[in-house]
């Protein structure tokens, strides 16, 4: 290693397409040269040269690259030698998550220096999660530093070490432990990344050329290819979107049905890969980074809309630009954070005649603002409606600009509207149906088990049937009868397995759930309780809000509560969408494992729940408080329930009131469950 | 309504002064009259003008057969009768009458006329008016809507018979030009017209709608009127203000409508001698409408109708409990306020006693303890309503109000239009919440108006004014034991009687009256700091400890007997700063001028 190559340094940036002045100043002592890491080439297998002859059908793509490798020839990732210090720019920790799945491209070095632009007020800060046995042991330094509104991270090595690796693991503590999306993708660099964002178990194929093998192991079990790769793309003209080939394993393989719409399953059969290719449709939305997290249940600012400009778009409030987007619809955490304080943004049907791509970049922009829970106000548009889905579109046809001028009418809209964004375009759900589509086995659906446990006979029926009208979860019910038998109470029938737990009633409280969770077959564990409401989407809004947050305890706010003695509902103000230490005890949905990290419920006849809490938080677990719309507490009259707090204490701070039962849209309630008020 | 028959306009619920509900009244002239009306004109000096009103009411569109014209003649003499050339034609229906007994101004005479009228409608009408010919029509029209409108007709002033001719007038009333005979730019509206304009014709204007009340031209249902008790006689002017603040009390909406038009020949007297005018009814209107902030701006008297009426209900309380709320809500801020303690006191004879050992001790020490208190009234059942006080707050015994917990509470029902205001206080074992309750007069009068067999009264006065909950120490309710400077505990400490309140057991201690003086100081002195730390402690806390009953511990030890300690330390510390500042200003002159 000559001192000339440890002295040199390559820099690479990532999302800075709208803004490129950003970069210039952004990381202290290096002015570039910068390679754009979307243009770095996949090297490949045979470690030929890169960037020749292989893969020249694209003119401006070339030159770019041509450019970064006049500038820097020295320091080229593929050249052999280790380079002094690697610069990753990104603009936002969306972009830092879009850089992992392509950690392969960044060489190996003695000095990393990650450099975030803007982060969000609710982000976590950039502290690597080191895996054991990685590079982190030749670690000698490393510094973390706030610079304007975002972070810098430098760490010297004795050794050269990946600097992707740095990269992984530094995402990995942004937004802990998200969980693997399967399958397993082999993708081909550039914006093929932004289809497994945070994922560093890729791999990366040339383009075009064979996915390499893993160790004994085929390379992927799903390619991915740009779709410049392929003529055959049908969903529209060729744009950046990729298509998918089928399995490039052998085994079962598929004939993926070809269309635009949701594709059909696959007829198995064993015969040969077929590579007529599937299409794909939009990119997936990057759960941990586009989602709900910091919604405005109160904006102070009114309706902005999209507009085109240049290529890409913006999104105007008045006469100022709030953000600024590219061409490829892509939408960061910064630019949600920015658009917080909207009451919602209006999206104009854009000219057809500006072609498909320009419909599914707007599909992509709409489709990242309902995730992100901002009421999209869409006027009809046939070709995006198309790209969103029609889940998606239905959602979007019901916002109007009145039900956006009520805060809980909008909050009610915003709810729906992410829903159906992330089931529909978030980044797991998307690549199990993509999965399926290739004939490919896909994970069942995680089980959720209920833990219900009562002291009342008489509440059994109610709450079991609050259980029975969940959907859109796998659920299996433990009921804990707590001082009586199964012969004592009518538990009704049911679609949902019932596990039914008996203890006597001097067990403590907390002693009888750690039973029911033992009985348990589910990775996910739910406590509810035996008297209040929940809506029919309660349990499936809690997975969601596990999935992008990636808390290990979930939980709602008890923001409706009913004042059953003096006949009042009431709304509470409590901050909701954001991590915090407390969530309604009957709403509380935990992992597993982080269940058994904190040693279970405390074997307590009272405030189990919030013991637990304090657990979960005390081995280091993240605890996340969605939205309140799902749920109304029940706050009985008489005296003898485990937790007890005075009625006039409810009513010291709320912010809107009712008079009777009263729920809002999302609880679904037919009179059925009003009748069961007086029970 | 009085005409009989199927109720059914009763049933329509008008939100505040939002009559839109009740939708566009027909057009005049597309629809079916039913209800009869009688015009009511009282006259004093009005020989010229009368014969052209009168000419114009025999133009109506009205059915003559549904409307009957009563003049009350409140000359000094009786009116001469017109001379049968100049005067032009008259109602069909028309009778003369005269106030009974020597009494006189407008107010008795329109009572009068009101006592003779027989319509299910009373239209009461300047005499100086030309009306337009819709104008009956177009009022009648909303009282077949709803049975508890005021409705008001629309004015103009234009210049008197000094300057047209009354022929010319009577000429345009028989030819059926009645709208062309002034140019509307000529005319000057009435001032009540600008709140029209700024309130969408009142729909907006809430509770404040009554005092654009103006008796020249409205007419109302004669049921409601006698519900309202009436025109007020001893009123000479601004009778019809304070009658509009009693019909609101009642429950009314009032409705102007800008087709009963007519023109007011000459000009008001409110519009000549506006400042004398407010001279004269400025005193009766502060003794009679409390809603007229303004007007009692005095820190401590009291007036004719009180602005809250606070019903205490002694139930099983102790006296010492009753005597904390009464004395606390007397020393509040608000001071036109009316205290109805609620007891059996029939029930107290008068006959030999023991003395201290007598079971109704409690009842005949409250009783005693307000003798000589003019704003403490007792009663032996809660009355439906306080009509005319416009509102009610109820409050249990043992709970006590801070000084200016009662005014706050009513603001904030005037601000968010509320009916009725509930305060969580505290929640019994059984379940019950030990609350106070503030009822709007107006809220509750209408909702009982509206109210069907089978109806909740809650329920109607949540539809039409909105009722709400709220927590009691959030608004400055604490239990008597924890609320450290009710007034009369200085007396009670003083002769040793601690840890009285919420206790039965030394009762019979209870000693001879203090001075009045000294309990307004102790309950003036550090009332805010107090609250908030005992607020501080929480409502569960106060609760359980009222509950407990051994205040033994605590007593008067705590609470009482420090304060006067605490104030001479204030004192003595105010002294050392005093001192140092004097060094300080010693030292500075010395730096100013060193040489």
């Amino acid at each position: 290693m000559t001192r000339t190559a440890t002295r040199s340094a390559w820099g690479t940036w990532i999302g800075f397409e709208s803004c490129p002045m950003l970069l210039g100043r952004l990381v202290e002592g290096f002015a570039g040269p910068w390679t754009p890491l979307d243009d770095v080439p996949v090297p490949g297998l045979a470690a030929a040269p890169v960037g020749d002859a292989g893969d020249s059908r694209d003119e401006s793509r070339d030159k770019s690259r041509d450019a970064a490798r006049g500038d820097s020839r020295d320091v080229e990732p593929g050249a052999t030698g280790a380079i002094g210090c690697v610069v990753l720019a990104a603009r936002s920790p969306a972009d830092l998550r879009r850089a992992v799945p392509l950690r392969g491209l960044l060489p190996a070095t003695t000095r990393v220096r990650i450099a975030v632009a803007d982060v969000p007020p609710w982000a976590a800060q950039p502290l690597p999660v080191a895996a054991p046995g990685a590079c982190w042991r030749h670690l000698t330094e490393m510094r973390v530093s706030r610079r304007g509104r975002g972070w810098h991270l430098d760490a010297a090595f004795t050794e050269p070490v990946p600097a992707g690796d740095v990269v992984a693991h530094v995402a990995n503590g942004l937004f802990g432990g998200c969980e693997a999306v399967t399958p397993v993708a082999g993708l081909e660099g550039g914006v093929t990344a932004d289809w497994r964002p945070g994922d560093p178990n890729v791999t990366l194929t040339p383009p075009g050329g064979p996915v390499p093998d893993r160790r004994d192991a085929p390379g992927c079990d799903l390619p991915l290819r740009r779709a410049e790769a392929d003529g055959c793309v049908l969903a529209g003209p060729v744009i950046a979107g990729p298509v998918v080939t089928g399995p490039a394993v052998t085994g079962p393989v598929v004939t993926g049905s070809v269309g635009a719409g949701p594709v059909g399953a696959g007829s198995v059969g064993a015969g040969p890969v077929v590579d007529r290719p599937v299409a794909a449709g939009l990119p997936p939305l990057d759960e941990a980074v586009v989602n709900p997290i910091g919604f405005r249940r109160h904006p102070s600012q009114e309706t902005a809309a999209l507009a085109a400009h240049r290529d890409g778009f913006v999104v105007t409030l008045g006469g100022s630009r709030l953000v600024r987007l590219p061409a490829s619809g892509r939408v960061t955490d910064v630019d949600v954070a920015r658009l917080r304080e909207v009451r919602g943004i209006e999206v104009p049907a854009f000219d057809s005649q500006e072609g498909q791509g320009r419909a599914s970049a707007v599909a992509r922009v709409v489709a990242a603002l309902s995730a992100a829970g901002i009421p999209v106000l869409a006027a009809p548009d046939p070709a995006r409606d198309r790209a969103l889905g029609p889940a998606l579109a239905a959602a979007l046809a019901a916002v109007t600009g009145e039900a956006l001028a009520s805060d809980l009418r909008r909050e009610e809209l915003s709810i729906r509207l992410r829903r159906a964004a992330l089931r529909e375009h978030g980044a797991a759900a998307r690549w199990r149906r993509l999965a399926l589509a290739a004939g490919l086995p896909v994970p069942p659906d995680p089980k959720v088990s209920i833990l219900l446990c009562t002291r009342r006979p008489e509440m059994v029926p109610f709450a079991v049937e609050q259980m029975e009208r969940q959907r859109g979860v796998s659920a299996e019910l433990i009921v804990g009868l707590h001082g009586f038998t199964a012969r004592e109470a009518a538990i009704p029938r049911t679609r949902l397995p019932v596990t039914v737990i008996e203890a006597p009633a001097a067990t403590p409280f907390g002693e009888v759930l750690n039973r029911m969770a033992a009985a348990a077959s589910g990775s996910y564990l739910a406590k509810v309780d035996d008297d209040d409401w929940y809506g029919p989407d309660h349990l499936a809004d809690l997975l969601l809000a596990r999935r992008y947050s990636g808390a290990h305890l979930v939980g709602s706010a008890a923001e409706f509560v009913y004042l059953e003695s003096l006949d009042v509902t009431i709304r509470r103000c409590i901050g909701t969408e954001r991590f915090a230490p407390l969530v309604a005890g009957g709403t509380m949905l935990v992992t597993r494992a982080a269940f058994e990290a904190a040693g279970g419920f405390r074997p307590l006849a009272r405030t189990v729940d919030g013991q637990l809490l304090q657990a979960v938080e005390a081995v280091g677990g993240r605890i996340y408080r969605t939205h309140g719309l799902g749920y109304v507490l029940r706050r009985r009259s008489a005296y003898g329930h485990t937790w007890r707090q005075p009625v006039q204490s409810f009513l010291a701070s709320y912010q809107e009131q009712w008079r009777g039962l009263v729920f809002n849209e999302l609880m679904e309630d037919g009179a059925r469950w009003r009748a069961e008020v007086r029970t | 309504m009085a005409g009989g028959g199927e109720d059914v306009t009763g049933a329509a619920r008008i939100p505040l002064n939002d009559y839109g509900v009740l939708g566009e009244p027909p057009a005049p002239g597309e629809w079916t009259p039913t209800l009869t009306v009688s015009v009511v004109i009282p006259a004093y000096r009005a020989e010229r003008t009368l014969p052209l009103t009168l000419a114009s009411l025999a133009r109506q569109t009205y059915p003559a057969h549904l409307m009957e014209v009563v003049v009350v003649d409140d000359g000094e003499r009786p009116m001469e009768p017109p001379p049968e050339s100049a005067a032009g034609p008259l109602p069909e229906r028309l009778r003369v009458v005269r106030p009974r007994g020597g009494a006189w101004g407008r107010a008795s005479a329109c009572a009068a006329g009101a006592e003779a009228a027989q319509g299910e409608v009373i239209l009461y009408l300047d005499a100086d008016l030309v009306l337009f010919p819709e104008h009956v029509e177009a009022q009648m029209r909303w009282h077949h809507l709803a049975d508890y409108l005021v409705v008001l007709g629309h004015l103009r002033f234009v210049p008197g018979l000094d300057e047209v001719p009354a022929n010319e007038v009577l000429a345009a009333v028989e030819a059926g030009a009645v709208p062309k005979l002034f140019a509307e730019q000529d005319a000057t509206p009435q001032w009540t017209e600008r709140r029209w304009d700024q309130t969408d014709d009142l729909r907006t204007a809430g509770f404040g709608a009554f005092s654009v009340m103006v008796g020249a031209t409205a007419s109302l249902p004669a049921r409601l009127l006698r519900a309202a008790g009436g025109l007020d006689a001893s009123l000479v002017l601004g009778e019809d203000t304070e009658l509009g603040y009693r019909l609101a009390q009642a429950g009314a909406v009032f409705v102007p409508d800008r087709l009963s038009r007519c023109w007011h020949l000459g000009r008001s007297t409110v519009m000549r001698r506006e400042p004398d005018v407010k001279r004269h009814n400025w005193p009766h209107l502060a003794e009679r409408v409390p809603s007229f902030r303004w007007l009692r701006r005095h820190p401590q008297r009291t007036y004719l109708v009180p602005y809250v009426e606070v019903v205490v209900e002694v139930g099983d309380a102790s006296f010492e409990e009753v005597r904390a709320t009464v004395d606390a809500v007397l020393a509040g801020r608000l001071p036109d306020v009316r205290v109805t303690v609620v007891g059996p006191w029939g029930r107290l004879g008068g006959g030999r006693r023991d003395p201290l050992g007598d079971p109704s001790l409690d009842l005949r020490l409250v009783l005693a303890c307000y003798q000589g208190e003019p704003r403490v009234r007792f009663r032996e059942a809660v009355p439906d309503d306080c009509f005319p006080v416009p509102f009610r707050f109820h409050c249990p015994p043992g709970w006590v109000p801070s000084r200016g917990a009662i005014g706050s509470v009513v603001k904030h029902a005037d601000r968010q239009r509320l009916g009725i205001v509930s305060l969580a206080l505290d929640e019994r074992e059984d379940g019950r919440v030990v609350h106070a309750r503030l009822e709007r007069t107006a809220a509750i009068r209408r909702a009982r108006h509206c109210a069907g067999p089978g109806d909740d009264l809650g329920d109607l006065v949540h539809e039409m004014h909105g009722t709400v909950w709220d927590a009691g120490d959030k608004w400055g309710f604490l239990p008597a034991a924890l609320a450290p400077t009710a007034p009369g505990r200085a007396w009670t400490d003083a002769l040793g009687e601690t840890g009285a309140l919420g206790e039965r057991g030394p009762r019979g201690k209870a000693g001879p009256h203090g001075e009045r003086g000294a309990l307004g100081e102790g309950g003036a002195r550090g009332d805010a700091g107090a609250t908030g730390e005992a607020g501080a402690r929480g409502v569960a806390g106060t609760a359980r400890a009222l509950r407990s009953r051994s205040p033994r511990r605590r007593g008067g030890l705590s609470l009482s007997a420090p304060r006067p300690l605490r104030r001479t330390a204030r004192l003595r510390h105010t002294a050392r700063l005093r001192r140092t500042a004097r060094r300080l200003r010693r030292r500075l002159r010395a730096l100013v001028r060193p040489a």
